[in-house]
């Protein structure tokens, strides 16, 4: 197996369109699937020594930027998103454990589109754009567009996710709840993520409402979010919210709960974090 | 002053057996079954044989024939015409690296012919369940009997089961329930390893992770046929056992590949190896049924257990009625029918850990009191007050204990136990729970005593140190006696050749067995010839019985709308005599007690359908750091031990209660009970809603 | 491939199968205080500092630290004698196989958060799995080592 250490981002594009090659972002997941054979790559392209894919900035006054090597880490500790984005910080620091968060990435945590995962449902509810490079040129794709399906996303096998921009939005109110009623170092049994704004009259301008650990992707509860909008949030009001947040999950049977409850929680974890939202 | 070996464990110079390494060492890893029980068609190595660096594969027909086991000798060192359980080591790799060897014995094809499966004691022991051993009754040390069930390995019993119905037809009051337990893990952090170099039929030398050196030696040598004391078994810190490294473990199996290669050969598990194919827990289904005068009294009991063992019982503890899962230790029950059912099915094989039987039985006695109290209308504490056996009472397997502390020690922790507040909104909720263990020292043991000239002492002791802090105890004990400074007294762990034996760590005894070896040795050492060094040992066969209480207080709060329970404080009134470390003694009723928590709500090894679905500690969790509550400890002193060091047991007193003191507090905050473990959100949420 | 480092504050450098995970090429060359334990990444017996930042060396490829900073237990407790004086002075462990783990993760809270109170140590410190002790002792360890800074 070879090892490439690109630097820049035009060599790393030209190193994975080798064949069988992969991309290492903070490389665990990589490292777990070569332990246990279920890869046999010819070659590996290190990501780490590429500057243009790490850094936190303001792209402009409405838009940050992540860098796709930015570690879980680094979003935790970053004075930028603690002060316009402080849920991605909160939601970075729940995620594993110390280890996790030094190496994992953002680009690793949406790439292989793992429903489990706790930055996508945080980044979906922001409406994050995922900034994806080709040698046949740049797109944008939305995050709402980029998690296509199990362990599957939008990023082609000859493209890096580069970065991913984060609207700032004035007043926005946020939060992220991640259940996990058995051991608290372990995936959530749903990851809830809520970003709205209210009007001045209390009703609710915008919101978005994400869901993880109930699909096969994380997704927006786009119908839930709908209900919303417009609207004074009320109990009753409150209450159809979750009930079509758990209308729209999908979820599996596993170790961290049956189908039936997984959909339940989503239920009443929608309707506590809107509560906490609307507390302010 | 701290532990003998803290600097050396906290500066990573400490050495396991996974750190060694030996000149021209060759590395094993082994081809496992992906069937539940099936006839072995073929084996094809010849893709293994040419992956790089292999030097050989073997198959069950290179190997010993002989099975190897503790009390049931009915395990293979390799399958032998068919695989009994997923996981089931089916061919050996030897190669130059770890990772040669792991990744030629992933292309080893076995063709296998599916057989029919069982995967439950009820399922085995159906009319017509598919035989999973031809002639079980023909193993050595067989339990069953031709003509019995034949999955059955061995049903023990104690009393009367007419007698018993007929008083439980009688009583006032009479509680009947089911109760279940999953399969869980020991979760030692160590993954199991050995190296085995065999020089010759006359020399042979193991390193292996195992707290039982002595046994070891005698399973291998009858195994692979050479002298176990030809055999030597090093003296290796542990990392961790609770049960799980008594076994051989591959032991004879490496032996035999060092005999066939030439070669030392090492072999260390994955730790997915640990959690599928070693020797877990039994998953238990007890049914109870306890009956009470209008007194609250109990008249008459009935425990009925089946315990799963898994495709092999060489590894199961062969415990008598009424001990193991169907004790009723601590109260007074005039009239008791019991029966343990120790079965085969086609899952892993289980074995020991901590307290064997005794998590699943207490977990089903300790629920079935408290509901026996709601029945009657009494408190439960009340109704164990009523119940607790006292000094001079026999116990229900006619034993008597020096004494019983039962009342006191739960006095003791009902005057401790201080409410501590729910979240907002959350249910709150207190249970108790009552465990009790009696320990015999036995002592099986020896030491050597060396003096040096600068006036300091070495001491030779073939017990590992499995984690517990024995090593620290026993220069303790010797310092106390011999007049030594601790400083000037060095621990020295030796091999199987230099000493004349020990009995293994186990039963909660260890430091009893180290009590009666240093009066041994002290008497020695004062008769002594002057600057010469001394052997002694001790081997009973017999001891004298005493018991030791472990009341517990779990105080839990419970969020209506999800179910998800938090443990907020666990309280544990122990009962003691002459405490030699009390670091040392905290920590085991801190860490038992831990064990139990994982136990009760967090740990499950997912089984179904024959796999083990949590093979990776992702899916299988142990309590980290914040899982576990705040541990109160309540010491009742004053409790007669065991010789002139008066000495108790504590290793394995924390962890069996801790299931039902949850799932009664759960039970008072929520009017739920939860009869199944693991005690998840889940079960909370779905049994609230159903009494909605 | 040839993977070079800083190890322990000293130049260092191996041969060895470019899938190497570092866990391997550190225990390969004598480096065997630092355990693999559940071999994914969860125990956190076989933590090591990477750029002042703590890493699972069971699940961290061997290339990726090449030209890096790496520390493992015998260098930190060398480096820092106060952080093998708490674990020692408190009896932060038992059969001592997660130590290591617990004692490298000390340190890099000692980084991170040095004032942690206690719950920011279990919770730091909850990604360090011990089967034998219930944690408290260890977590005392942490304490003690917090206040030596």
């Amino acid at each position: 197996m070879l090892i490439s250490t690109p630097t820049t981002i035009g060599d790393a594009l030209v190193e994975i369109s080798n064949e069988n090659t992969l991309a290492v972002g903070g490389g665990t997941s990589i490292a777990l699937m070569l332990k246990n054979r279920l890869i046999e790559p010819d070659r590996l392209v290190l990501l780490n020594q590429v500057p243009a894919l790490s850094g936190i900035e303001e792209r402009d006054a409405q838009t940050v930027r992540i860098g796709a090597t930015t570690t879980l880490l680094q979003l935790m500790h970053s004075p930028l998103i603690n002060s316009a984005l402080p849920v991605l910080s909160f939601a970075a620091s729940r995620v594993g454990n110390p280890r996790v968060r030094s190496v994992a990435t953002v680009g690793g945590a949406i790439i292989h589109g793992d429903p489990r995962q706790d930055i996508p449902p945080v980044l979906l509810s922001l409406g994050a754009t995922a900034h994806i490079a080709g040698r046949a040129g740049e797109r944008d794709v939305p995050l709402a567009e980029f998690f296509i399906g199990f362990m599957e996303s939008a990023a082609g096998e000859d493209e890096l996710v580069t970065e991913v921009t984060v609207p700032k939005i004035a007043g926005q109110r946020t939060h992220y709840t991640r259940f996990t009623p058995g051991s608290d170092d372990d995936y959530p049994t749903v990851g809830i993520a809520v970003a709205m704004t209210l009007a001045d009259d209390g009703s609710v301008k915008d919101a978005r409402i994400a869901l993880g650990g109930v699909d096969s992707t994380a997704f927006l509860a786009t119908e839930a979010a709908s209900l919303l909008i417009g609207n004074r949030p009320t109990d009753e009001l409150i209450a159809a919210v979750g009930e079509s947040a758990a209308k729209s999950a999908n979820p599996s049977d596993d170790q961290r709960g049956s189908e039936r409850y997984k959909r339940a929680m989503v239920d009443v974890w929608t309707r506590r974090t809107l509560a906490i939202c609307l507390k302010g | 002053m701290s532990r003998v070996d803290a600097a050396l464990k906290a500066s990573g110079q400490s050495r396991y057996v996974a750190d060694f390494a030996l000149p021209d060492m060759a590395h094993a890893a082994v081809a496992r079954s992906a069937m539940a029980h099936a006839r072995i068609v073929s084996i094809d190595t010849r893709a293994a044989l040419a992956s790089p660096g292999v030097i050989a594969v073997f198959t069950a027909q290179d190997v010993s024939p002989i099975p190897y086991g503790r009390a049931l000798i009915d395990t293979p060192l390799l399958a032998r015409d068919k695989v009994r359980f997923v996981g089931e080591r089916v061919a050996a790799v030897v190669a130059a690296t770890r990772q040669q060897a792991e990744h030629a014995a992933a292309m080893v094809e076995i063709d296998y012919e599916p057989l029919d499966a069982v995967f439950t004691p009820s399922e085995a022991l159906a009319p017509g369940a598919p035989a999973i051993h031809e002639q079980p009754w023909a193993y050595k040390g067989a339990g069953a009997k031709q003509g019995d069930p034949i999955n059955l390995i061995h049903r023990a019993t104690h009393g009367s089961k007419e007698e018993v119905d007929a008083a439980l037809a009688a009583a006032a009051f009479v509680v009947e329930h089911h109760y279940a337990t999953q399969g869980v893990h020991q979760g030692y952090l160590e993954p199991q390893a050995c190296i085995a170099h065999f020089i010759s039929e006359d020399e042979v030398q193991i390193w292996l992770t195992t707290k039982a050196p002595y046994r070891v030696r005698e399973m291998v040598g009858t195994c692979v046929e050479i002298d176990p004391k030809k055999i030597e078994l090093q003296s290796i810190t542990l990392g961790g056992d609770f049960g799980g490294k008594g076994s051989p473990q591959d032991a004879p199996l490496c032996t035999e590949l060092s005999r066939k290669t030439g070669r030392p050969v090492k072999m260390t598990l994955r730790y997915s190896e640990d959690l599928t194919a070693t020797n877990p827990r039994h998953p238990a289904e007890i049914d109870l049924r306890i009956g009470a005068d209008k007194e609250g009294r109990i008249v008459a009991a009935s425990m009925v257990a089946h315990l799963n063992a898994g495709a092999y019982g060489a590894f199961t503890p062969n415990v008598p009625a009424p001990h193991g899962a169907v004790e009723i230790p601590s109260y007074r029950v005039p009239l008791l029918y019991s029966e343990a059912n120790r079965v085969y099915t086609n899952t892993v094989p289980r074995g020991n850990m901590r307290a064997p039987g005794a998590p699943q039985g207490i977990f089903a006695l300790e629920s079935a009191m408290d509901e026996l109290a709601l029945v009657i209308g009494i408190e439960p504490a009340e109704l164990r007050r009523r119940n607790l056996l006292v000094t001079g009472e026999a116990d229900a397997s006619h034993v008597h204990w020096i004494e019983h502390r039962g009342l006191e020690t739960l006095e003791a922790a009902l005057a401790a136990v201080e409410p501590v507040a729910a979240p907002p909104g959350w249910l709150y909720g207190r249970g108790i729970a009552i465990y009790s263990r009696s320990t015999t020292s036995m002592a099986s043991t020896s030491l050597r005593l060396t003096p040096y000239d600068d006036g300091c002492l070495r001491v030779e002791t073939p017990l590992i140190e499995t984690g517990t802090g024995s090593h620290t105890v026993l220069r303790q004990m010797l310092s106390d006696q011999l007049g030594f400074a601790t400083t000037k007294i060095e621990i020295v762990g030796v091999s199987t050749n230099d000493l004349p034996r020990d009995a293994g760590a186990g039963a909660s005894r260890v430091t009893a067995g180290l009590a009666a070896v240093v009066d041994v040795a002290a008497k020695a050492w004062m008769n002594r010839a002057r600057d010469e060094a001394i052997v002694v040992e001790v081997n009973e066969d017999s001891g004298v019985d005493v018991g030791s209480y472990t009341v517990q207080v779990a105080q839990v709060a419970v969020d209506p709308g999800t179910g998800q329970m938090r443990l907020l404080e666990l309280l544990n009134a122990v009962d003691v005599a002459k405490i030699i470390n009390p670091l040392a003694f905290q920590m085991q009723i801190d860490g038992g007690a831990t064990m139990g928590v994982g136990f009760a709500t967090l740990e499950d090894l997912d089984e179904a359908d024959g796999q083990v679905w949590a093979a990776n500690m992702g899916e299988y969790k142990l309590p980290s750091a914040r899982d576990v509550p705040v541990y109160k400890t309540v010491k009742v002193p004053g409790a007669i031990g065991l010789g002139t060091a008066n000495v108790k047991n504590i290793g394995e007193s924390t962890t069996p209660p801790v299931a039902a003191a949850i799932a009664n507090a759960v039970f008072d905050a929520t009017r739920c009970r939860i009869r199944d473990l693991p005690i998840t959100a889940e079960k909370i949420y779905q049994a609230m809603k159903g009494q909605q | 491939m040839n993977v070079t480092m800083t190890l322990n504050g000293r130049p260092f450098s191996a041969e060895t199968p470019s899938e190497s995970l570092l866990v391997d090429v550190l225990r390969l060359n004598g480096f065997t205080g630092t355990k693999e334990g559940c071999g994914v990444g969860v125990c956190g017996a076989c933590t090591v500092l990477v750029n002042d930042v703590p890493v699972a060396s069971c699940i961290y490829l061997a290339a990726l630290a090449e030209g890096q900073d790496v520390w493992t237990v015998e260098g930190l407790t060398a480096k820092d004698s106060a952080l093998l004086d708490a674990f020692v002075e408190k009896e932060g462990m038992q059969c001592g196989i997660c130590t290591p783990g617990q004692v490298v993760s000390a340190y890099a809270l000692g980084i991170e958060n040095p004032k942690a109170n206690e719950e920011e140590i279990r919770e730091f410190m909850a990604g360090n799995l011990c089967r034998c002790t219930g944690y408290v002792t260890i977590t005392e360890s942490v304490r003690t080592y917090l206040a030596s800074k």
